[in-house]
């Protein structure tokens, strides 16, 4: 509510210079620069093994950097774990804490249950996570990064097991709440519409470097079909799938986005869409 | 919900399944007393036994005898039950205490721990120490066993989640680590009820001069074999008591698991 479109103040919260991180002969991240401002979406895209969830795993300080700079406003991330949540790919709910005593880990009952609330679960708060269905176990989660009131969120692909229905109830959810607590949100996602969806910028990581970064300035709330969403959903695809360059040809040979060939080109990025991470260039 | 809308018979049929087999048993065995068809001396009639508890229950040794022994097991389980918990947190919190104390500890519980009776006597004489020893002895290993695994066996994704959420020392033991390992435990608290028991028998057996064990061996020596069936029976019973406790605890500790709520809808 106070600040609706936090990227319009352009406080650079979050600077990465030089990152590089590897596991064993493997490089994961090299080199990799990243300025990320106060209250933005900032979705993280790329196939599997791009680093994307390594990179997310450093902001959240579950892991260190080999090299390079990690900082929040200026001190190192390190300092501000406390500022940070991570909301990973399972919910990781303890199974035998009740709804509310879960919303509640390190933080208080209080927070939690106006946290739960914001989430759509306070009546169901005294239940055991074995009683909830998939998308009220994530929402559980959310909730439980919400009472440390973070000022960085993290999202590790969230939502990747739930059902399509879900999922977009989640989306409006996460921006709901995005635009009333003003933190900053970073998102790893492999599903492009919902970087497109959800994010004013996203970036695509190839190969430990960002190799796109594309914003997006559509206005909330987006849909699917806005002709703007498609056409963006389309530069990332052509980018994921190395056809970029014939993409743009394409689109110069034919001009404006709206006849024939551009439906053809969705049709077979849509198709691609599917399994994003079979596909090898 | 389900057994509402069934027949009431059914559901009495059901109730009384599980007790059809020893009551026709009982009946057979009654029959088979009174008529003679086997010796007194070999297998006393149910009412004899029955009679015989009365006995024992008017003069008060039943109940000297239950006590003693129940004391014995209890303080032997409190005892090895502790240690087997300690080494258990120990060992599963701690690499360099595993590395330092688990495979020796392997190598003992390999041993039976009956074996070494001769020598339990030998350190200790036949007095209560040497029942006592035996009894924490037989369930130290079952808890530690277990205790050890199931912490061990926590979800690794679940202390991750819970100190990056601020949960760090022995917040996080109490949160997550204890609880994770609480079923795995219960297990092991199981199985050392049953060897305690198990134990204590054959400790009182073998030398005492009061208990369970030592009111068996002297009906023996009078030819009481009725009061040796009564013991017998008694066993069986406090075996169950101790199975019912365990399980209550884990209706109560583990009710947020889903395999517990399942049985109890």
């Amino acid at each position: 509510m106070s600040q609706p479109y936090h990227a319009s103040q352009h406080t650079t919260a979050l600077t990465l210079r030089g990152v590089a991180r590897h596991f064993d002969n493997t490089q994961v991240l090299k080199q990799l620069d990243l300025d990320i401002t106060e209250g933005e979406i900032v979705a993280i895209i790329g196939r599997s093994g791009c680093g994307k969830s390594t990179l997310l795993r450093l902001l959240a300080g579950l892991d260190h950097a080999d090299d390079g700079t990690l900082e929040w406003h200026g001190a190192p991330l390190a300092r501000h774990t406390r500022d940070i949540r991570l909301m990973f790919q399972e919910p990781r709910l303890l199974p035998w804490k009740s709804v509310l005593d879960n919303a509640a880990l390190g933080s208080n009952h209080m927070v939690a249950h106006q946290a739960l609330e914001e989430v759509g679960l306070s009546e169901h708060q005294q239940r055991w996570p074995a009683q909830l269905s998939g998308g009220q176990r994530s929402r559980v989660a959310l909730a439980r990064a919400l009472a440390h009131q973070p000022q960085l969120l993290l999202l590790d692909e969230p939502l990747g097991a739930l059902d399509a229905l879900t999922r977009s109830s989640m989306h409006q959810l996460i921006e709901r709440l995005w635009r009333e607590h003003g933190f900053t949100l970073v998102l790893v996602t492999h599903d492009v519409a919902e970087a497109v969806t959800l994010a004013d910028r996203v970036i695509l990581l190839d190969e430990g470097r960002v190799a796109l970064d594309l914003r997006i300035d559509v206005p909330r709330p987006r849909r699917a079909t806005d002709p703007q969403v498609i056409r963006h959903e389309e530069t990332l695809l052509a980018h994921l799938t190395g056809q970029h360059h014939s993409a743009d040809s394409d689109r110069s040979t034919h001009g404006g986005s709206d006849d024939a060939p551009h439906d053809h080109y969705l049709r077979q990025a849509q198709v691609v869409q599917v399994s994003p991470d079979a596909i090898a260039i | 919900m389900a057994s509402a809308r069934r027949h009431p018979l059914e559901h009495l049929f059901n109730l009384a399944a599980p007790w059809l087999l020893p009551i026709v048993l009982l009946i057979i065995w009654e029959l088979a007393a009174d008529y003679g068809w086997i010796s007194a001396r070999i297998l006393p009639s149910p009412s004899a036994v029955v009679e015989a508890g009365w006995r024992t229950v008017q003069d008060g040794s039943l109940f000297e005898a239950l006590w003693s022994s129940t004391r014995r097991a209890l303080i032997g389980f409190v005892i090895g039950g502790t240690a087997g918990l300690a080494l258990g947190f120990m060992t599963g919190l701690s690499s360099l205490a595993s590395r330092l104390l688990d495979s020796s500890l392997q190598m003992i519980r390999n041993v039976p721990h009956l074996a070494l009776i001769p020598l339990v006597i030998l350190w200790f004489g036949i007095g209560e120490t040497a029942k006592i020893f035996l009894v924490a002895l037989g369930t130290l290993f079952p808890i530690y066993l277990n205790t050890y695994h199931g912490i061990r066996n926590v979800d690794p994704h679940l202390i991750e989640m819970a100190k990056s959420y601020g949960l760090h020392g022995t917040r996080l033991f109490w949160n997550v680590i204890l609880p994770g390992a609480l079923p795995s435990i219960l297990v092991g608290v199981r199985f050392a009820l049953g060897l305690m028991w198990l134990t204590l028998i054959v400790a009182e057996t073998i030398s005492s001069t009061d208990g369970l064990g030592y009111m068996a061996m002297n009906a023996r020596e009078f030819l009481q074999t009725d009061i040796v069936l009564l013991t017998i029976v008694l066993y069986a019973l406090l075996g169950k008591i101790a199975d019912l406790m365990a399980k209550g605890l884990e209706y109560w500790w583990l009710r947020w698991h889903p395999a517990f709520q399942r049985s109890r809808r």
